[in-house]
């Protein structure tokens, strides 16, 4: 299967379950609005009738926020806990939704099957949470590894003992690009192994992990090349809004509404693309091992 | 020896005196100044071998010292710097507690601590001092701290007359760990001398009767010299680039070394540096050279050196004076020696950057912008940095701000993609207020006596904004005719806070007669002296419909009744509140619903106060202060209220927020 093929699978696969779509996305608007909506009902309440309420029109103005902060600061950490609160539900709620979204991938119903969505996204919410501790344990082990290792080679960012600080950007432009070629093939190898795990209902975890492993190591340029295809195009699509937002001067309520759907349409598109690497993984394991199987038969 | 006509030994005497001084003359090197510009009351001969192995200093140094004053001088007072790093329980390390980060277990467990010792002191007779010399302790008594050294005279120095000081020294240079010292082989050599205090005689500054000036080393403070010509001659290695205050005279190659010889004049201080891999990049502004002595990793930022630092002579060269001195050293330390990174000394300043410092980060060019400030801030206006240390740094800060804001409008944190754009003098009003206690101590503190963290916001940023605040109320050129008549009256010489409330109070009577009342007191003294913060508000706007007048009044023949073509009549009411201290006279612009703008004063005393307008128009905003010319004000948001918000910013800042948290939350989902 050529790459064109299996991303042109992946995305038709999402189509085919827009309404999966439109749920994540509604979930992602409700948890910042959980934000939001108690954040301007602060910053109304205590600077609702000020003229310097004008100068968030600039942008970021500097002397609004730090006097805000000198006088009504205490009022904001609320407001921070809450958001670091809705990050949290957000990714249980995704952790939860795991389930549900492999199995619309991996059985592929003719339609969006909101019964299979649910009842699989709750049957799979314990394993899906262990597997991503798992996972991330293991990229907090790869992200400190790599860290000792850029501190030692640094030095430590000492003043006393590095020779040169060109050496502190240095060392990270040497050791940036192999973390990241680590942590990638990691998560690559998580998301094979929640294909393994939902389409093989493995109870226990060390088999769709080892499975992944192994399934990733024998195709492993096809993955990878399936995989970083869609970061690149993630990437494009990050390159792309950091151009066109500040083209925008946001000085009128109509720009402002402007800015904000090409913002949200780059988030769909942005959660389109998180969905089709799962959609496109699961996609080529199951074409993989559509293809064993007729080998061995 | 032959008969001489008299006539013919005059003749050969003049010519041969004419000869003698053409020769000095020519010898005058065309960059040292032709008349003095300063007393000239201490300078200094040293020459100074720098061990690089043992990181130590031998010198001899001969110090001509004449008395300022009409009193007879009976001792000498020296500042022995390098002594705060002699044990852990000096006065510097008591207050600042950071000796120990510098030092490595090594030199911890092998005793490598620095010293500095004066082995020999001789005076013109060849009588030896050295043996009643003692160390005092003025400030604090701390029998642990060798900083000042005194040392009693054999003869006194009459009034006006001058002495002649011979000094043998040796130091152990400290590891580089703020200011001066050394780390590896960049040597950055500041406060390295056995250097005279300040007399002052009676009347100068706090000075009742004529004493020396001349404090222990604290963590916080360093500056207060006297003037003088310093040629030093420095020994080192033949691979090490020096630089130093003044200008080149002579280098002479003797073996593996090369001495260099600087003629440092009109100066308060004398500091240099040394490092085998600075690259020397040579400028000029007008008729001062400029050099830049930077490592080679950071050549590439050299504009972010030169630049700011052009910008700021033509800025003084047109607000005051222009810098006199031929010379201008920039030392960029490298990463290791960065604890110097951003130090100022006569003619020479210290400023730190990073290969990768984003150019929208203008650390560097403000570190150039300050530390050049400082040559006219401490260096030629010699205030007393230990005792008013405001005079120094605060006007410096509140120049670079001035300084940074026009040459670099859009910022000194400047990041356009994200619209954000921080101006110099609103960064450092931020750090003043943001400050866990800005009120702790008053600006006319002593140095030492800013504990908590307190010393830099207050003495950097509650001086430059009460500066700012100062150019608000009389205006850009009253300010400036302040500062022009402060710098020429006290250039070169040692002025102390009154003597610049004394030359507002002046200026601002010869300009504004009594505007602003019979002086400016009423404004500095409680920002000097007081902890008071400013904060005016608006609290409340209200229109009240007035009824219709109905029923008997006087000289009104009959009651009047009810009108169905009365205009309606409203009763509008600004309430202004003042919840700060500090006094500050507001003015208020109030706006009506029919776009009619008026401006209003009020004397700022009461804690509230009311305007109240009657008529067919409503009130729909007030603005206190609306052309900030008062950013001692701690908040500015409740200084303005109006009835109809425009809440489109808002709403921007909301619609952002939205974006990017749900970007935060789809980026975690990365990690699923």
């Amino acid at each position: 299967m050529t790459l064109a093929k299996q991303l042109k699978q992946g995305f038709a696969l999402i189509v085919q379950y827009r309404r999966m779509v439109l749920l994540l996305y509604v979930l992602l608007v409700l948890l910042a609005l959980l934000v939001v909506l108690p954040f301007q009902a602060l910053i109304n309440r205590v600077a609702g009738h000020s003229l310097s309420l004008e100068g968030l029109l600039k942008g970021w103005d500097y002397t609004f926020w730090n006097d805000f902060m000198n006088e009504y600061g205490a009022a904001l950490t609320p407001v921070l806990q809450l958001s670091l609160l809705a990050m949290g539900v957000y990714l249980l709620a995704m952790i939860f939704f795991l389930g549900g979204i492999f199995s619309l991938f991996v059985h592929t119903p003719s339609v969006w099957d909101r019964a299979l969505f649910w009842g699989q996204s709750a049957r799979f919410f314990g394993r899906m949470l262990r597997l991503s501790i798992y996972f991330w344990l293991m990229q907090a082990a790869i992200l400190a590894a790599f860290g000792a290792l850029y501190l030692s080679l640094s030095k430590g960012l000492s003043p006393y003992q590095l020779d040169n600080d060109a050496l502190i950007m240095g060392n990270l432009r040497l050791l940036l690009p192999f973390y990241l070629l680590v942590a990638v093939i990691v998560l690559m190898w998580q998301d094979y192994a929640k294909v393994v795990l939902v389409a093989q209902d493995e109870k226990r975890l060390y088999r769709p992990i080892l499975a992944a492993w192994r399934f990733v190591f024998r195709h492993f340029a096809a993955a990878f090349v399936l995989y970083i295809t869609l970061l690149a195009l993630l990437g494009l699509l990050n390159w792309l809004n950091l151009q066109w937002y500040p083209l925008i001067e946001e000085k009128t309520g109509f720009l402002i509404l402007l800015s904000f759907f090409l913002s949200q349409l780059v988030l769909v598109l942005r959660l389109l693309l998180r969905l089709a690497q799962w959609s496109t993984a699961t996609a080529f394991w199951q074409s993989k091992q559509s293809g064993e199987l007729e080998n061995n038969a | 020896m032959p008969d001489m006509n008299p006539l013919k030994a005059t003749l050969t005497l003049l010519l041969g005196l004419g000869l003698l001084l053409g020769s000095a003359e020519a010898q005058r090197d065309p960059r040292s100044f032709a008349a003095p510009l300063s007393p000239r009351t201490a300078s200094y001969d040293i020459a100074l071998n720098l061990d690089t192995e043992k990181h130590q200093v031998k010198a001899t140094q001969v110090l001509t010292f004449t008395n300022p004053s009409e009193d007879t001088i009976w001792t000498l007072q020296f500042h022995l710097y390098y002594n705060a790093f002699r044990n852990n329980r000096s006065t510097f390390v008591a207050e600042g507690g950071v000796l120990t980060l510098s030092m490595s277990e090594e030199d911890l467990e092998k005793g490598r601590w620095a010293w500095i010792k004066v082995t020999e002191a001789k005076d013109s007779r060849g009588r030896d001092l050295s043996r009643n010399m003692r160390y005092i302790r003025p400030d604090d008594g701390n029998p642990n701290d060798y900083t000042v050294l005194e040392i009693p005279l054999a003869e006194p120095v009459l009034p006006y007359q001058s002495c002649r000081l011979e000094m043998k020294w040796q130091s152990q240079i400290p590891k580089l760990m703020i200011r001066t010292g050394y780390n590896r082989d960049f040597y950055f050599m500041a406060q390295w001398f056995p250097k005279l205090g300040v007399y002052e005689p009676a009347g100068t500054r706090f000075a009742e009767k004529g004493a020396w000036n001349c404090h222990q080393y604290h963590s916080n403070t360093e500056y207060y010299g006297e003037f003088g010509v310093y040629k030093v001659a420095i020994t080192a290695p033949s691979e090490y680039v020096v630089g130093a205050s003044g200008f080149l005279l002579d280098q002479k190659k003797q073996g593996n070394n090369t001495t260099h010889i600087y003629l440092a004049e009109d100066v308060i201080d004398f500091t240099w540096a040394a490092c085998p891999h600075f690259v020397e990049v040579k400028d000029k502004w007008q008729g001062t050279d400029i050099r830049l002595l930077i490592m080679p990793e950071h050549l590439h930022q050299k504009e972010r050196f030169l630049q700011p630092a052009k910008n700021t002579l033509s800025f003084f060269a047109s607000y005051l004076e222009p810098y006199p001195y031929p010379t201008l050293t920039i030392v960029s330390p490298p990463y290791y020696g960065l604890m110097c990174g951003a130090m100022e000394y006569p003619t020479l300043i210290t400023s730190a950057t990073l290969s990768a410092l984003p150019p929208g980060i203008r650390t560097t060019e403000t570190l150039v912008t300050h530390e050049l400030t400082h040559q006219y801030f401490m260096q030629m206006l010699a205030s007393n940095e230990q005792e008013e240390p405001w005079m120094d740094e605060g006007f410096t800060a509140f120049f670079e701000g001035k300084i940074m804001d026009r040459y670099l409008p859009e910022g000194v944190v400047a990041w356009d993609r994200m619209g954000l754009h921080i101006g110099s003098e609103e960064f450092r009003r931020g750090r003043f207020f943001e400050a866990e206690n800005p009120q702790v101590n008053p600006l006319s503190d002593f140095g030492w006596e800013f504990r908590h963290g307190s010393y830099s916001p207050i003495v950097y940023g509650k001086a430059a904004v009460a500066l700012n605040t100062l150019e608000g109320l009389l205006g850009e050129a009253t300010m400036q005719a302040i500062m022009q008549t402060y710098f020429a009256r006290w250039k070169f010489k040692h002025p102390g806070r009154q003597d610049f409330i004394d030359v507002v109070n002046e200026v601002v009577q010869q300009r504004h007669g009594d505007q602003f009342g019979s002086d400016m007191n009423w404004f500095l003294e409680p920002v000097i002296f007081g902890t008071e913060m400013c904060d005016y508000s608006v609290a409340s706007i209200s229109n009240t419909l007035m009824p219709e007048p109905l029923g008997i009044f006087e000289e009104i023949d009959k009651p009047l009744l009810p009108e169905e073509e009365q205009p309606e009549l409203y009763r509008s009411k600004v309430v202004l509140y003042r919840l700060g201290g500090l006094v500050i006279p507001q003015e208020i612009k109030v706006v009506f619903d029919d776009g009619e703008v008026v401006l209003a004063n009020w004397d700022g005393q009461a804690r509230s106060h009311e305007l109240v307008y009657t008529g067919e128009k409503q009130v729909l905003s007030a603005f206190l202060d609306s052309d900030w010319k008062t950013p001692l004000d701690k908040n500015r948001i409740n200084n303005s209220y109006t009835l109809e918000p425009d809440k489109t910013g808002l709403q921007r800042t909301c619609a952002a927020l939205l974006s990017w948290l749900q970007a935060a939350m789809l980026s975690l989902s990365l990690l699923l």
